[in-house]
């Protein structure tokens, strides 16, 4: 039986050859390999999510027409709203833009949105992220910021060609500057990452030992714009109770964040102007 | 019933890929609450049903693509399921009946031990030490569940498409 | 040797070399049984010792706020962008082992023998791999830090378990981009420490003082592994004001890590971790925005201002100018700032410590000593012709044409200076000066701040002519004349002079002033360490209405305030500086005369001849802060707590 010998000692070599690779190759070259793999995943992770996009749109088919007319009311009403909130943004936006003339200010960064599917989220012990229908081919960078209507989502990890990954604001390796609303201090809120059986929670450190929100009243945590990747006062989450630190100086406390964010669909990532149009 | 040389890796390396997709999907609507880890449903049917080169191949690239956009040192994941896939390989005779229990069994015991591992070498993800237990073991209890029910029909699988491909597949020696 | 007829190796003498080698051994034996088993505990704690570092911590400091809570002096976060040398030990080493590898080429191509320099190759490793972290925050943030290596060779060598600063100080900006762009498991970590900071800028300055670094050893009594090798971290400790009169209270208790280090001394498990606790807060009895009101009247202006509460002796104002910001002293005072603050001559608390002649204010004390002693009484009525002859000097008053006949009320009010020459020559200086004494103005007053002076106070008398000047030959009549208009060799501080307004508004002696708010504050005579004045009631009123007169129709019209009665005396003395003789602008008053509740002393220095004058300069000032303190949102505060009274 000397070719059971050979077979099974030329298996073993295989699969350790294949293990040495693995954990010894450079770094350089398993980095290119991921990122590959990355590419050449995406796809199954953008088509199912098409496809489930298709599957909604063709049971939105089997509703009644005056599901349908009532629904298409309903659009048309939260349009008109928006398109006056639109109206009314873009007349601020002008304004802002003649007083920070007239007084010599500079103007915050500016941002472009765009919106993306989400295709999968990932979260479990080890990571916090999701899959978006996005990439670099809409000038999606790493480290552009990522929010919806209520508020932030996280950050852009990494962007490939036509999917990126977006790091969960409650992810423990998401980091951010941020403030209170109301409050120009700057405070650092971080991501606590995965719990099990539980929403997921932020962190905030470094507060002033003067803010006192209650369970009645919490205090509203917001970004802040001075890393420039966040625009100013959008949403983190809500801060009900703060406990002073052993030095007397600064207060901690959880971050709820939204409960939307488990099932959001859609996302937006603000692209930033300067870079876009590099 | 004819043994294809190359089509059987091709159907194992399809269904993983099936599988990445329903476990994704899964994982999404799941989350946050809970995730399921069951790497073994990637490793068992390559590792006793392919020859050994085939084998390393299927769950290495498989292995490739989970880990592709996860945030772990590049090809550490892949590392393990090919460690695992040649552990399965050197006890695959064992469970020539392929009977429900004995597969159930093996892949429990694949699945833990591959837990254990991303419990050791991967960074934790949670608020702390304490959380992260919890986390990792809800995960794996869960998961243990759905293998309890799921695990010998993952795992053979892709068998019956071979087989209603006219390909029939026992464990073998390699040649 | 031979036994029996037979040869035999055995030689009897080998048998002590036997011996000695057995003793020795069994004496070799018994010393490593002895440290290895009776000496095990104490060798297995020197081991441990040896390999535990330990790091003490300071607290915060506490905060100060003045009598209404208002926040005065508190910490601010202060940013740094620091790596800990454990935690980068496999990247110096990685380096090292190229700089190495290179070296030993370079050596070997050109055939070089000399000795490698390790110590130099482990230098430039750590630097290498410390300016690539700088490299990558000034990519991030666009800027052109640099370290310098004697930075990084000195915290390596005597502070490696301390997190070493790659960027001090980082901006509010800088901190917001590196919190975000840096990895979070990255090993440049963001350092929050505190600097002091004070939200009202040069407020109160000298009375609050500032904070320097404390390079001595931290008191670390009672704190565990006292026998360890120890960090210390730079606290603070309080350089003047009330930061150092109080900062054993502000000090925040410090905290202890013991940490267990390897051969290389870098730490890799913590064992005890006592957190730093912030110390005790400080509510000074200033009411900062009756201080900020007296500031401003101020303006460009030098000099000092006190304002007393008349009942407790809190201080509610003290205000010196030129004054300083201290926020200019964080994180640590340049020479820059130190030497701009020397050149405007602003480090002096002008009100505690500045020297001035008092001028005719110290007429109060000239008027009480008359009075006590029986030259004069409320009817007592001299004529002012201009000024008096006393030995062979013209003594002149401010008015050349003179005030005709004045009573004492009439004296005060118009500062009349021949009405009080003749009181202290009838007197006697040495009544005079036994008054001022009784009223403190040769002595410290107690308050909490320093009050070490160049020179010393000075209530003039022949014992201190005699002592201090002489010179300037025996006392004259001439020297009584001056003393009794506070010129001559009187030197006092405003705040000695507020101090003998305020006793002089609650008809006693002494008053202690304090610079700490205290509610439950008890105060009288004793408390004060003075008694009761002694005068008769007439003589007392004579004096106080002297003092109404000169607000409303005499020297210090320009305190008047509608509705307020205000018992007031202006001065203008004048004090030779660099062969000019410029003036002193002086304002004491009291409010409202009926019931005291606030005391002022305002004293402007003039900066050319006659530009400064009692009544026009400092009687402003003084009027702003009685207006301040008569708002509605000063006095009821003040009349809350009144203590109990003394008057």
């Amino acid at each position: 039986m000397e070719w059971r010998k050979y077979t099974a000692l030329r298996t073993a070599a295989i699969f350790a050859g294949a293990v040495l690779l693995c954990l010894f190759a450079p770094s350089a070259i398993r980095s290119f390999v991921s990122s590959g793999f990355d590419e050449f995943r995406a796809p199954m992770d953008s088509i199912p999510s098409h496809l489930a996009d298709l599957q909604k749109y063709w049971s939105l088919h089997s509703n009644s027409k005056r599901d349908l007319i009532e629904a298409g009311r309903d659009l048309a009403r939260l349009n008109a709203a928006y398109e006056l909130k639109l109206l009314e943004n873009e007349s601020l936006r002008r304004r802002l833009e003649g007083l920070e003339r007239i007084m010599n200010i500079p103007s915050d960064q500016k941002f472009r949105y765009e919106v993306a599917r989400v295709a999968r989220r990932d979260v479990n012990a080890w990571w916090q992220r999701m899959v978006i229908r996005k990439g670099s081919v809409h000038g999606i960078r790493e480290g552009c910021a990522v929010v919806c209507a209520s508020g932030v989502v996280g950050r852009i990890a990494s962007a490939g060609t036509r999917t990126s990954v977006v790091e969960l604001v409650s992810s423990r390796r998401f980091r951010m500057a941020a403030r209170f609303a109301g409050d120009d201090r700057p405070v650092i809120y971080y991501g606590r990452g995965g719990v099990s059986m539980h929403a997921a929670e932020g962190e905030v450190f470094d507060v002033p030992a003067d803010m006192e929100p209650t369970l009645k009243k919490p205090a509203t945590l917001v970004t802040s714009s001075l890393a420039g990747t966040f625009p100013d006062g959008i949403e983190i989450g809500k801060v009900r109770s703060l406990s002073l630190g052993a030095d007397g100086i600064f207060k901690s406390g959880t971050v709820e964040l939204s409960p939307r964010l488990d099932s959001l669909a859609e996302v937006a990532v603000l692209v930033p102007v300067s870079e876009d149009s590099k | 019933m004819r043994r294809a040389r190359y089509s059987p890796a091709i159907v194992f390396f399809s269904v993983n890929v099936a599988y990445l997709h329903i476990l994704a999907t899964v994982n999404s609507a799941l989350s946050p609450y809970a995730a399921l880890i069951l790497p073994c449903v990637f490793i068992i049917g390559p590792s006793l049903f392919l020859r050994g080169w085939q084998a390393a191949l299927v769950v290495g690239v498989s292995a490739l693509l989970w880990e592709a956009s996860t945030p772990v040192r590049p090809a550490l994941a892949c590392a393990l399921w090919l460690a695992a896939a040649f552990c399965v390989r050197a006890v695959r005779f064992r469970f020539r009946p392929l009977d429900g229990f004995s597969v159930c069994a093996l892949a429990q015991v694949v699945n833990i031990a591959l837990i254990f591992a991303y419990f050791a070498l991967f960074p934790n993800g949670c608020a702390d030490f304490g959380d992260y237990v919890l986390r990792v073991f809800a995960d794996s209890l869960l998961s243990a569940a759905v293998l309890i029910f799921a695990a010998r029909f993952a795992i053979l699988a892709p068998l019956s498409i071979l087989k209603f491909a006219g390909v029939e597949l026992k464990i073998e020696e390699d040649f | 040797m031979e036994k029996n007829g037979q040869y035999s190796n055995w030689n009897p003498r080998i048998s002590v070399f036997y011996a000695v080698f057995a003793a020795a051994f069994l004496f070799l034996m018994g010393s490593l049984a002895y440290r290895q088993i009776y000496l095990y505990d104490y060798y297995s704690a020197r081991g441990e010792r040896q390999s535990m570092r330990r790091i003490i911590e300071p607290g915060a400091r506490g905060d100060i706020y003045d009598r209404n809570m208002k926040l005065l002096v508190a910490n601010e976060p202060r940013f740094s962008a620091v790596v800990y040398f454990n935690e980068i030990r496999r990247e110096f080493r990685k380096e090292y082992m190229r700089l190495k590898k290179i070296e030993l080429e370079k050596r070997e191509a050109s055939g070089d023998d000399s000795r490698i320099n390790y110590s130099e190759i482990s230098s430039r490793a750590r630097a290498n791999v410390l300016n690539g972290y700088v490299d990558q925050i000034n990519s991030i943030l666009g800027s052109d830090y640099k370290l310098t290596s004697a930075d990084y060779n000195r915290h390596f060598e005597n502070q490696r378990l301390l997190p070493f600063p790659i960027i001090r100080d980082l901006k509010g900006r800088e901190h917001a981009i590196l919190a975000e762009r840096l990895p979070v498991d990255s090993p440049i970590q963001i350092y929050t420490d505190t600097a002091r900071y004070y939200p009202y800028g040069d407020s109160a300055a000298h009375l609050l003082g500032y904070v320097g670094s404390n390079f001595d050893e931290i008191n670390t009594e009672g704190m565990p592994g006292d026998d360890l090798q120890t960090f210390f971290f730079v606290g603070k400790i309080g350089r003047s004001g009330l930061e150092k009169a109080f900062d054993s209270k502000l000090q925040g208790a410090s905290g202890a890590k013991i940490w267990v280090v390897d051969l290389d001394g870098y730490q890799y498990d913590n064992i005890v971790d006592v957190r730093p606790k912030k110390g005790s807060d400080v509510v000074a009895s200033i009411d900062i925005d009756l201080q900020q009101a007296v500031e401003d009247a101020f303006g460009e202006r030098k000099g000092a201002a006190v304002a007393l509460d008349v009942k407790t002796g809190e201080v509610l104002a003290m205000v010196s100018r030129p004054s300083y910001d201290p926020n200019l002293f964080s994180p640590y005072m340049t020479y820059k700032v130190s030497n701009e603050i020397t050149r405007r001559g602003a480090w002096l608390n002008r009100a505690t410590q500045g020297l001035y002649p008092p001028g005719s204010p110290y007429k109060l004390m000239t008027a009480v000593a008359g009075l006590m002693t029986g030259v004069i009484d409320e009817n007592t009525v001299k004529t002012c012709e201009g000024g008096i002859k006393v030995g062979t000097r013209i003594f002149p008053c401010n008015k050349r044409s003179g005030h005709g006949n004045v009573n004492l009320e009439d004296a005060i009010a118009h500062s009349c200076n021949v009405y009080f020459y003749e009181t202290a020559l009838e007197a006697g200086i040495e009544a005079l000066s036994s008054t001022a004494k009784d009223f403190g103005l040769d002595s410290r007053t107690g308050i909490e701040l320093k009050e070490d002076y160049s020179r010393r106070t000075v209530v003039s008398d022949p014992a201190y002519k005699k002592k201090y000047r002489p010179y300037d030959g025996p006392w004259t009549g001439g020297d009584t004349a001056n003393a009794s208009i506070g010129q001559g060799y009187q030197l006092q501080t405003p705040l000695q002079m507020a101090c003998m307004t305020a006793s002089l508004a609650r008809g006693e002696t002494r008053t202690r002033p304090s610079i700490i708010h205290d509610p439950s504050r008890v105060c009288g005579p004793a408390y004060h360490g003075g008694e009761k004045l002694g005068m008769k009631p007439e003589h007392y009123k004579a004096v106080i209405d002297g003092m109404k007169a000169a607000v409303e129709r005499g020297t210090a019209r320009r305190v008047a305030i509608e509705g307020v009665s205000i018992a007031a005396k202006s001065g203008t003395a004048q004090v030779p500086v660099r062969g000019e003789k410029l003036t002193l602008a002086w304002m004491v008053a009291f409010a409202p005369v009926e019931n005291p509740q606030i005391a002022v002393a305002v004293v402007v220095e003039g900066e050319e001849e006659g530009d400064a004058a009692g009544g026009r300069t400092a009687g402003p000032i003084a009027r702003t802060a009685l207006k301040k303190f008569f708002d509605s949102s000063v006095a009821p505060r003040v009349a809350e707590n009144p203590g109990e009274s003394g008057g």
